[in-house]
């Protein structure tokens, strides 16, 4: 039941350990100090994980983590709760991500746990959000937890990045931080690299680590705009109601000229006067004609201005817009993806 | 070189020198073909002449100026059965230039020789005006013109005081079109006298016809 998922493991290492009995004396008194833990026999669970943890140097740092645990909890059980703590913090130094279950462990573990967990300094949950963002315009997120109040180093070590790009004063509890993923202004090259967290006080340290990966593409370029959206252009003419001004004007200077004309007739001569008939006609002509015709259409000041308005509008957004494509033509699509630890 | 054939000749130089430099520094040049309808008034009513004629014309116009020239060459009929028909060549040339909006003064220089020689006067006159022009619409426009003639010559001999003229004139062509019907009334009235007689000449001309825009 608390180390189902261990028992494979405990199996393999046994199998591969077959080759070196003091090895294979541990992993046993491992097991049997698990299923003494789940028989409820304590003292004998905690006794077979001491004794398995006495003898074995060679015992894998997740074969220790699991006598560790087994010896914590079965002497907290005991009522022996400093042994229980030290035994746990041990735990938890090997395995910081090892958590108790609270479903299935009393309260007063837990509390033993978090005791041991608030005596050693350990760097946990480190993690990468995987994302995509154009660099200079985005971030990616660094989530970790430290146990003690610290100062925490970040550090980023890649194909020819080794930078500390973070450090800070860190309470106990969990970290976010947020990194533009920006070396000395550029944007870190494409590799796998591994995010190292470095946490001290006084003359503790210990430092976990995290893999990611970094690929680049190309950002796409905006199209230029042709319109405005919401600013559609306005006609800049407009026919303006029929007009009578042809015919009037006509008709005023023809009568003008004709009635010069017949004024400055010699009186020596009479007769017809084709020409001056003919002409007022054609003048005349003209004009109904004119006023007939569909006007010509006049400008709208108005509409002209908001549409010149509209142009150097339109004009401005393209200039913007080229400057961002030459800005981002310079730029890539980073794109980071945790890589495991 | 007869006298006639040297009036049309100065109306010739007169209009090239008008015309030429005009052109070098024009906005638009235009040239036209036109038709013309004439009647020819000599000191009595019963020698008038009337017939029809056809000629060219040409205009040049700049920011604020204008020249002009044209010829036609007329075939006139007496009125009755008395008098001897007539072909009457006539030239004219004017310059004009804006001082206020669309009214501008004008200069201009007009010639008339018949043959036969002596059938009807030969008339050459200069005339001041005002020549004033209302546009009409796109590409259309009307104008007006009066005239005085200061001074004026007749193969006959004789004399005349300033004489008077009178002109109305119509263009109009489709939006944007190069091409434009034109109009043009002619009224001019000369107090000749000889030896103390009144002589008096009058002419009216219509020219109808078609006017290009070169450029």
């Amino acid at each position: 039941m608390l180390h189902r998922r261990l028992r494979f493991v405990l199996a393999a290492a046994l199998l591969g350990a077959a080759i070196d009995p003091l090895a294979a004396q541990s992993r046993e008194q491992v097991e049997a100090a698990i299923r003494a833990y789940e028989a409820l026999d304590y003292p004998t669970a905690a006794e077979l994980a001491d004794g398995a943890l006495a003898v074995g140097g060679d015992l894998t740092a997740e074969e220790r983590a699991v006598a560790y645990e087994v010896l914590g909890y079965s002497l907290g059980i005991m009522n022996e709760p400093d042994r229980a703590v030290q035994a746990l913090s041990q735990m938890i130094l090997i395995d910081p991500e090892r958590e108790p279950d609270p479903q299935n462990l009393p309260p007063r573990l837990v509390d033993l746990w978090n005791q041991a967990l608030g005596q050693v300094l350990v760097v946990r949950g480190m993690l990468v959000d995987s994302t995509s963002f154009v660099s200079g315009q985005g971030r990616v997120t660094l989530h970790w937890a430290v146990s003690r109040p610290s100062q925490t180093e970040v550090r980023v070590v890649g194909p020819g990045v080794n930078r500390i790009v973070h450090e800070r004063l860190s309470n106990p509890g969990d970290i976010r931080w947020d990194w533009d993923a920006l070396i000395d202004d550029d944007p870190v090259p494409a590799g796998t690299y591994r995010l190292v967290v470095t946490a001290r006080e006084g003359r503790n340290e210990y430092q976990r680590a995290v893999g990611f990966s970094v690929a680049h593409a190309p950002v796409d370029t905006l199209p230029l705009l042709t319109s405005l959206p919401g600013f559609e252009k306005l006609a800049e003419t407009e026919v303006p109601p029929r007009d009578w001004r042809p015919l009037g004007m006509s008709t005023l200077l023809t009568g003008a000229v004709g009635g010069a004309a017949l004024a400055l007739n010699n009186d020596a001569f009479e007769g017809a006067r084709l020409e001056l008939g003919l002409g007022a006609l054609v003048s005349l002509g003209a004009g109904l004609i004119l006023s007939l015709r569909e006007p010509d259409p006049r400008p709208v000041p108005a509409a002209i201005r908001y549409n010149e308005l509209v142009d150097r509008t339109l004009a401005d957004r393209n200039r913007e817009i080229a400057d961002e494509n030459v800005d981002r033509r310079r730029r890539v699509r980073l794109t980071i993806v945790e890589a495991g630890r | 070189m007869s006298r006639r054939a040297s009036r049309v000749a100065g109306v010739l130089i007169g209009a090239a020198l008008v015309l030429a430099p005009g052109a070098v520094r024009a906005q638009s040049v235009l040239v036209g073909v036109v038709g013309s309808s004439t009647t020819l008034n000599e000191f009595r009513d019963d020698e008038r002449r009337t017939g029809v004629g056809v000629g060219v014309e040409a205009r040049v116009v700049g920011n604020g100026w204008e020249v002009e020239a044209g010829f036609d060459r007329a075939s006139l009929s007496p009125s009755d059965d008395s008098g001897e028909s007539v072909t009457v060549t006539s030239g004219f040339s004017a310059a004009r230039w804006s001082f206020w909006r669309t009214l501008a003064a004008e200069v201009g220089f007009s010639n008339r020789s018949a043959d036969p020689e002596f059938a009807v006067q030969d008339v050459a006159a200069l005339s001041v005006g005002v020549h004033y022009t209302s546009r009409l619409g796109a590409n259309a426009d009307v104008w007006v013109r009066g005239a005085l003639l200061p001074w004026s010559s007749f193969s006959g001999g004789g004399e005349a005081g300033p004489g008077l003229g009178v002109g109305l004139g119509v263009r109009i062509g489709a939006r944007g079109s190069r091409l434009r019907g034109t109009a043009r009334y002619t009224f001019e009235r000369l107090d000749r006298t000889v030896l103390g007689v009144d002589v008096p000449l009058q002419f009216d001309r219509l020219r109808l016809g078609l006017e290009y825009a070169i450029f």
